[in-house]
């Protein structure tokens, strides 16, 4: 068996303590990050070198699928930031080693007040996005056709 | 009390696969321990189960392994620490520990982990000669105790093998070594900790540790091996010892 599936399959089937979740859910919100900085310079670097297919990008963020990812995305970019500061501090102040689990629940009830009325709000702009195209006859699940925006 | 004790089996010379086997003991006491345990299923049930111990007090660290899905000894993991209070049936599982080659059933082939170990030159070094009078050489008690922690590990690699950096790459030193080297970098007498940070602030030296505290965990020595690791990260990037 390959490292990364042994790696794959054992962190998630490993009973380590709260230490163990918050690096896996460290890993997930990283990968997350980085998943969106990728389609983040693609759409970018679009502006400049095919505006059309920028503009078309745009169009295609709003639909709710993207979103729940922005939702999504909030999330992930909340939980590493404090994860991280949690991990930097403890790396630093190794007399804190006895705080990790304490830590570790901080860093989850500080995500959670953060998020939820954050993930409210910007869910609640998906569900107004939605009603005023619906006013219009619209329907937001309808995804843009990119030749509509080619000239 | 009954136990249904699943073990991860695997004979090289007849199985393509692990597999779980599933043994039922009868009238065991919440204070016998796994190695307990798993001694019933080899001497009683099926004598083809191999395991590895020697002292089973928790001094030779022969028989790390995973029970219940974090790495303990067998020999100090009493099945009273695994059940419900006043509980009548419980079910344990074993498996070998992980990111070691397994060479038979609950038997790993610990060299990788000796090699790694053994790059970290655990012994002391000190090239300067001995005290005239003959004796040894001093050291303060403060000094002692700053790695009077690392000095008991028993080399069980329980700590290595539940982090997930060393199952992602077995290069990596693990937090065994580094505890090993922590011992000798903080002892005030010795004199190679420049050669001993070289070989742990290596590409796959203690940079390689996310602080899971999965090590610490599972450290039967309860060593605060996360907390020894996060001291020669400060060593390095400091300088200072």
């Amino acid at each position: 068996m390959s490292s990364l599936m042994l790696t794959l399959r054992e962190s998630m089937r490993y009973r380590g303590r709260s230490g163990h979740w918050s690096w896996l859910a460290h890993r997930i919100s990283g990968l997350a990050i980085l998943g969106f900085l990728v389609i983040h310079v693609w759409d970018t670097a679009n502006a400049f070198f095919y505006p059309e297919v920028y503009q078309w990008s745009l169009a295609v963020f709003k639909h709710p699928f993207f979103g729940l990812g922005e939702i999504g995305i909030m999330a992930a970019v909340l939980y590493h930031a404090f994860n991280g500061i949690r991990i930097t501090l403890l790396d630093f102040k190794p007399e804190w080693w006895k705080y990790q689990q304490k830590s570790a629940t901080i860093v989850w009830v500080l995500f959670f007040v953060i998020f939820i009325p954050i993930a409210l709000l910007m869910f609640s702009n998906i569900i107004s996005h939605c009603s005023e195209l619906a006013a219009e006859g619209a329907s937001c699940w309808t995804i843009p056709r990119l030749s509509d925006f080619l000239q | 009390m009954q136990v249904q004790l699943r073990i991860r089996r695997f004979n090289p010379e007849k199985d393509e696969k692990p597999w779980w086997g599933e043994y039922t003991l009868d009238n065991v006491n919440p204070n016998d321990s796994v190695l307990d345990l798993l001694h019933r299923v080899k001497w009683e049930i099926d004598g083809t189960l191999t395991l590895r111990r020697s002292c089973a007090h928790g001094v030779c660290g022969s028989d790390a392994m995973r029970i219940n899905g974090a790495n303990a000894l067998a020999c100090k993991t009493l099945v009273a620490r695994l059940i419900k209070e006043g509980a009548t049936q419980a079910r344990i599982q074993v498996e070998p520990i992980l990111g070691l080659p397994v060479v038979k059933d609950l038997v790993v082939d610990m060299e990788p982990f000796f090699e790694h170990y053994k790059s970290v030159k655990p012994y002391f070094i000190n090239n300067s000669p001995p005290p005239e009078n003959g004796r040894e050489r001093l050291q303060s008690p403060e000094d002692r105790a700053r790695y009077d922690d690392t000095t008991k590990c028993i080399l069980c690699a329980a700590c290595t093998t539940s982090c997930p950096s060393f199952w992602a790459d077995g290069r990596y030193v693990g937090p065994a070594a580094i505890v090993q080297a922590h011992r000798f970098i903080f002892d005030s007498r010795d004199e190679g900790y420049a050669e001993r940070l070289k070989v742990v602030g290596d590409t796959f030296g203690v940079w390689r540790c996310r602080t899971v505290f999965n090590c610490t965990n599972a450290c039967p020595r309860e060593i605060e091996v996360t907390k020894a690791i996060a001291e020669v990260k400060r060593a390095l990037t400091t300088g200072k010892v």
